[in-house]
């Protein structure tokens, strides 16, 4: 066989791979969005109050552990199972809430300089390049520590004000490209209204590739959203944020090592099925999004 | 050519100046930091002597000005109002530790991403690839500090082979970089990858197959240069998750870096420091860009022979 035979052998077997719905990554998904929802019935202890009596119990599966902590507890003796679950709302939240709002963002953006093109394109892709150029976290604790004591809404404001850009650029493009089809003149010939053709003409063409684009970032923010909590400069304690609880075992590595591994295996679980569910998305819908 | 470089230079020039005057301004926006620097018993006076001391009595419009003197002619950031010294000072302590870092998990990056994507790339398809991928997705959706802190543990306490943290033995480089390195080489490696599956499928390289050239020249010789190119281009990127792992992994080592000091300096709102380090990294990254689009242009012949 030749090499040319093998690796055309070798794409079909990738496309066959890679088109199979990723099962398990979507029930571990559905399975941490349910736990986000209904904590407050999952959890089976208060996750922000413990007793330090119960400090450091090890997880069920060690000696001196116990199924009423089936992951143990912390330095403060809270019940690390407990704080997982609720943990799966603030990386959740952020993730999407930041995401939806920074896709609307930048698809209202990017379809703006697309429509009208010339100088205001010109300006705005200007900003969109500068935004993107920017550092993610760095940026982000940045701002965050401008914006005053971190919260929930300023963490995920500063995610926003970082990551339209993303989604301004692409949806330009796609928005340039659709504006050449014929149905756009004809629709504006009959007198159809700017706003009218941004919804029900371009909007709609630009739609799968940023659905596939928002997914994969879900990903990435919940990665960034878990490095500012574990740096101090996410959503402050007590409420369980992921990477709080990594940052708060840390000093525990040799003493306790699941006060801090346990959130940060949910942390690279839940990003893992993010990601892989995204792949999915992704070669179901653009293929030709599959280089980024 | 030339003109190109010009307008290259001047366009970073601009970038630099935007970056200097938005950093400058939103740290402005956060209130008197005189109230922030005193206990709250203390007199107006104390407070008035301080702002006078650190020049925030004048109108912002001056101070800006200032600034941007000072910073351009004797490259002073200004004073940090933790440590009472110049913000230069303490960066020109620390940036060495952070170059340091940054070389070292760049070389653990290449060793890792470069043979196990081009080598995917060449088997594309094969368990070696499927293998190779799994590695890069399963690395990107990994916390660096989780990996940073595994490290730890196995490396530093179980085996004792490594110190724990800080940056006082010879040895104590070789976890942090290896968590940066392997942090970086997730998308490095998907990057050389696809670059590579690219120029494998392209005509030259067809031909020289045609030709009869041996299958390890052809990828050594006629793919590889031609694929590391757009992996060039992509340098921002690396830099860009080079600076952010750093930060985050810093802070896991105690690594004595820019990245510890900035996290510091956000910590106890230290914002002439968090200004000075933002316009010290932001003025690295696009220096980086401006060089890594003059190498490309240099690399590629279709830029350097227009005009």
């Amino acid at each position: 066989m030749t090499v040319a035979e093998t690796a055309e052998l070798g794409a079909s077997r990738e496309r066959a791979g890679r088109s199979r719905v990723p099962w398990l990554s979507l029930a571990f998904l559905i399975l941490v969005i349910l736990a986000a929802v209904f904590a407050s019935w999952i959890a089976p202890h208060d996750p922000e109050i413990g007793r330090l009596r119960d400090k450091l119990i090890p997880p069920f599966w060690q000696e001196g552990g116990s199924m009423d902590h089936v992951f143990g507890t912390d330095a403060l003796g809270r019940d690390v199972f407990s704080r997982v679950v609720f943990g799966a709302r603030v990386s959740l939240a952020v993730g999407f809430l930041s995401v939806a709002i920074a896709g609307t963002v930048g698809t209202i953006v990017g379809m703006i300089a697309g429509f009208y093109k010339g100088w205001v394109d010109a300006l705005l892709m200007r900003i969109t390049d500068m935004t993107l150029a920017l550092p993610l976290i760095l940026m982000a604790i940045v701002l965050v520590a401008i914006l005053g004591d971190p919260s929930f809404g300023k963490v995920v404001l500063a995610i926003v004000v970082l990551r339209w850009a993303f989604y301004a650029r692409q949806v330009r493009g796609e928005t340039l490209a659709v504006m050449e089809q014929p149905y756009v003149d004809l629709a504006r010939i009959s007198g159809a209204s700017t706003v009218r053709i941004m919804f029900r003409h371009v909007l709609p063409n630009v739609m799968p590739s940023l659905l596939v684009l928002a997914t994969l970032n879900v990903a990435l923010i919940i990665l960034v959203e878990a490095s500012l909590s574990f740096l101090g400069a996410g959503i402050p304690p007590p409420t369980p944020a992921w990477g709080l609880m990594v940052a708060d075992g840390r000093d525990l590595i040799e003493l306790a090592w699941w006060v801090s591994i346990i959130p940060g295996i949910a942390i690279f679980l839940t990003v893992l099925a993010v990601n892989l569910v995204g792949d999915w998305v992704r070669d179901r819908f653009d293929p030709k999004l599959r280089q980024l | 050519m030339s003109r190109f470089i010009l307008a290259r230079l001047l366009q970073a020039i601009v970038s630099l100046f935007v970056l200097v005057t938005v950093v400058f301004f939103l740290v402005r926006l956060t209130g008197d930091p005189a109230t922030r620097m005193i206990p709250p018993q203390a007199t107006e006076e104390v407070a008035e002597n301080l702002r006078r001391a650190f020049g925030l009595d004048k109108p912002v419009m001056v101070q800006y000005g200032i600034f941007l003197r000072e910073a351009a002619f004797s490259l002073d950031l200004g004073t940090s109002q933790k440590f009472i010294r110049p913000v230069t000072d303490l960066l020109k302590l620390r940036i060495g530790a952070s170059l340091q870092l940054a070389v070292a998990s760049m070389a653990v990056a290449l060793f890792i991403a470069l043979p196990l994507g081009i080598y995917s790339a060449v088997r594309r398809g094969s368990r070696f690839d499927y293998v190779a991928r799994a590695f890069s997705i399963a690395g990107g959706s990994l916390p660096s500090f989780l990996v940073g802190l595994l490290m730890i543990r196995f490396f530093a306490v179980d085996l004792g082979w490594f110190p724990i943290s800080g940056r006082d033995e010879v040895l104590s480089i070789v976890l942090p970089a290896l968590t940066l390195g392997w942090f970086v080489s997730a998308s490095f490696m998907r990057l050389t990858r696809s670059s590579m599956l690219e120029v494998l499928d392209s005509e030259y390289v067809k031909l020289a197959r045609i030709k009869g050239v041996s299958e390890v020249a052809v990828i050594w010789k006629h793919a590889l240069k031609n694929a590391l190119l757009p992996v060039v281009t992509y340098s921002t990127v690396i830099f860009a998750a080079i600076v952010g792992g750093a930060i985050v992994i810093e802070t896991v080592f105690a690594w004595p870096g820019i990245g510890k000091l900035l996290v510091d300096a956000v910590l106890q709102r230290d914002f002439p420091m968090i200004q000075g380090t933002v316009i010290l990294i932001g003025a690295i990254f696009i220096v980086t860009n401006l060089l890594t689009d003059l190498l490309y242009a240099f690399l590629n012949p279709k830029i350097r022979f227009a005009r």
